[in-house]
């Protein structure tokens, strides 16, 4: 039987969670978190190169390099400060300006490309057909067709593919499916997910013909804004959690606040359906930060808040005031939002402070722009490096992220012409 | 070893803070029956726990109390 690590945080929290053979079971893309896994790799590292090593990269960047599995061999990027910077973290790193170079190199295994998202599809596509294993950061690609490209050619590379859906590895993601699929909150009944900031999504820009470089997220060339930054991570949840994709989707979006020139919207309200009449929404506006990072999964008899990591009851058990309010102070929750305060109403929300179903937990307010520490991320890149040595694909990885970036793309689009689109038969690939 | 020596005065001192914080225990149970909509016999019924947070603001207090006193003795030395 496969025996959980204990040497990270991620693991150790994980092994208290299950039965240690249900969570490969249930969660088999987890794999090289195992023992055996480890066992598998033991002495080896991919030699991995990074294209695109700006703060995503960079980031990264650090994580794998305290990863044994990892071997950083080989940077690109155009854009010299950026690999300057990564230079300075692996000094004995090849650096490249161009990507084509870096896939040449037969040193490289593996590449881990965490670039603008309109380069994604080519630049996974050049590096499968180099014979390269890819990591690439989400969303997939810039259009549907693209994802299809990619998909196409990873399954005529047999390389193996990875994409930056981190929640895929976040312990307390992975407890609350577990917790949902077992019927913890009865039938899942709705879903619900925003993103709320109050900053203008602008790096600095050193010299004005660097703007749409720099500032990629901004422009429509470059990026599907929201909808493709952030809502491809939410949007992962309610498949996760229903087991299978919405039909159709509504939505509308607008610039409301940040008239700076930029082209993608600052605001964004979608709707899916799902075949069972389930619906998820996800809403972002980015000039008020006030409800944060949420992302609920909404049963017949419970709720699960998966940021924070708690379970709600809609019947809870009795408890006493004062019970209540310590239990409040210990969960450090005293000044979540998502439930009213005392009110004679019966339509109040309610005020019981759930079950905290994982120890240690650890959750972010989803401000930054570069990468929360412990969502995942660590993990998700180890689990690459172990299926570069292995050459054994990660189960479940590609189909959640197409999904995922499908979702995402077509709720843009909604959004785009305020109408309804469907997710055609043809789009249903994995 | 020497014998440590409580004076009276300061077992007085000690169960009036410890009091305080009892009261001031009580006033939170009785907001949070409010706050909670909870019921009012639970002023009774949950003296465990009125107990304990009485017991929390007693500890935490002692840190403030022993600030006071180094200010105090401070001041005295500079004083003299």
């Amino acid at each position: 039987m496969d025996k959980l690590l204990t040497r990270k945080e991620f693991l150790s929290n994980l092994g208290s969670m299950f039965a240690v053979g249900s969570a490969i079971s249930l969660f088999p893309w987890l794999t090289s978190c195992t023992e055996k896994g480890q066992k598998e790799i033991e002495g080896q590292a991919a030699k991995l190169g990074i294209i695109g090593t700006g703060s995503r990269g960079q980031f990264h960047i650090a994580n794998l390099l305290v990863d044994k599995s990892a071997r950083i061999v080989a940077l690109c990027d155009d854009y010299e400060p950026h690999l300057q910077a990564a230079a300075a973290m692996c000094p004995d790193a090849k650096l490249y300006s161009d990507y084509h170079k870096l896939l040449d190199d037969k040193d490289v295994d593996g590449v881990i490309i965490c670039t603008p998202l309109n380069l994604h599809a080519p630049m996974t596509i050049d590096s499968f057909r180099a014979g390269k294993h890819v990591f690439c950061e989400k969303s997939m690609a810039y259009s549907i067709q693209d994802c299809k490209d990619v998909i196409a050619e990873w399954q005529r590379s047999g390389k193996v593919f990875v994409v930056g859906q981190q929640r895929l590895f976040d312990p307390k993601y992975i407890k609350a499916m577990e917790l949902i699929h077992s019927g913890a909150i009865g039938e899942v009944v709705g879903i619900r997910n925003y993103w709320y900031r109050n900053n203008d999504w602008r790096r600095e820009v050193p010299s004005p013909e660097l703007e749409r470089r720099i500032n990629w997220r901004l422009y429509n060339e470059s990026s599907r804004g929201l909808m493709t930054e952030l809502a491809c991570h939410q949007l992962q949840n309610g498949s996760w959690a229903m087991d299978q994709y919405p039909e159709c989707v509504t939505g509308m979006g607008s610039i409301r606040f940040w008239k700076d020139g930029r082209e993608v919207f600052d605001n964004v309200a979608v709707t899916y359906e799902y075949p069972n009449g389930v619906h998820m929404t996800f809403e972002s506006i980015i000039s008020n930060k006030h409800f944060g990072m949420g992302e609920f999964i909404l049963g017949s008899e419970g709720t699960i808040d998966l940021v924070k990591g708690i379970m709600f009851s809609e019947q809870p058990a009795y408890r006493s005031g004062i019970e209540q309010f310590l239990m409040q102070i210990k969960q450090g929750i005293l000044s979540n939002n998502a439930f009213a305060g005392s009110s004679w109403s019966q339509e109040d929300a309610s005020t019981d402070p759930g079950i905290r179903f994982t120890d240690k937990i650890i959750t972010t307010d989803g401000s930054s722009s570069t990468g929360a520490t412990n969502d995942g991320s660590v993990e998700l890149a180890h689990a690459f490096c172990h299926a570069v040595i292995t050459g054994q694909q990660p189960d479940k990885i590609v189909k959640e992220a197409y999904y995922a970036t499908a979702l995402a793309l077509l709720g843009d689009q909604a959004s785009h012409e305020k109408s309804t689109l469907y997710l055609e038969e043809s789009d249903r690939i994995l | 070893m020497k014998d440590l020596v409580i004076s009276g005065k300061r077992v007085k001192t000690e169960l009036l803070i410890a009091l305080c914080c009892f009261v001031c225990a009580v006033l939170i149970n009785i907001v949070c029956i409010i706050v909670y909509h909870s019921q009012w016999h639970e002023i009774f019924s949950q003296i465990g726990f009125t107990v304990l947070v009485a017991v929390i603001l007693y500890v935490l207090l002692l840190p403030i109390r022993l600030l006071v006193l180094l200010c105090k003795k401070i001041f005295a030395k500079r004083n003299k």
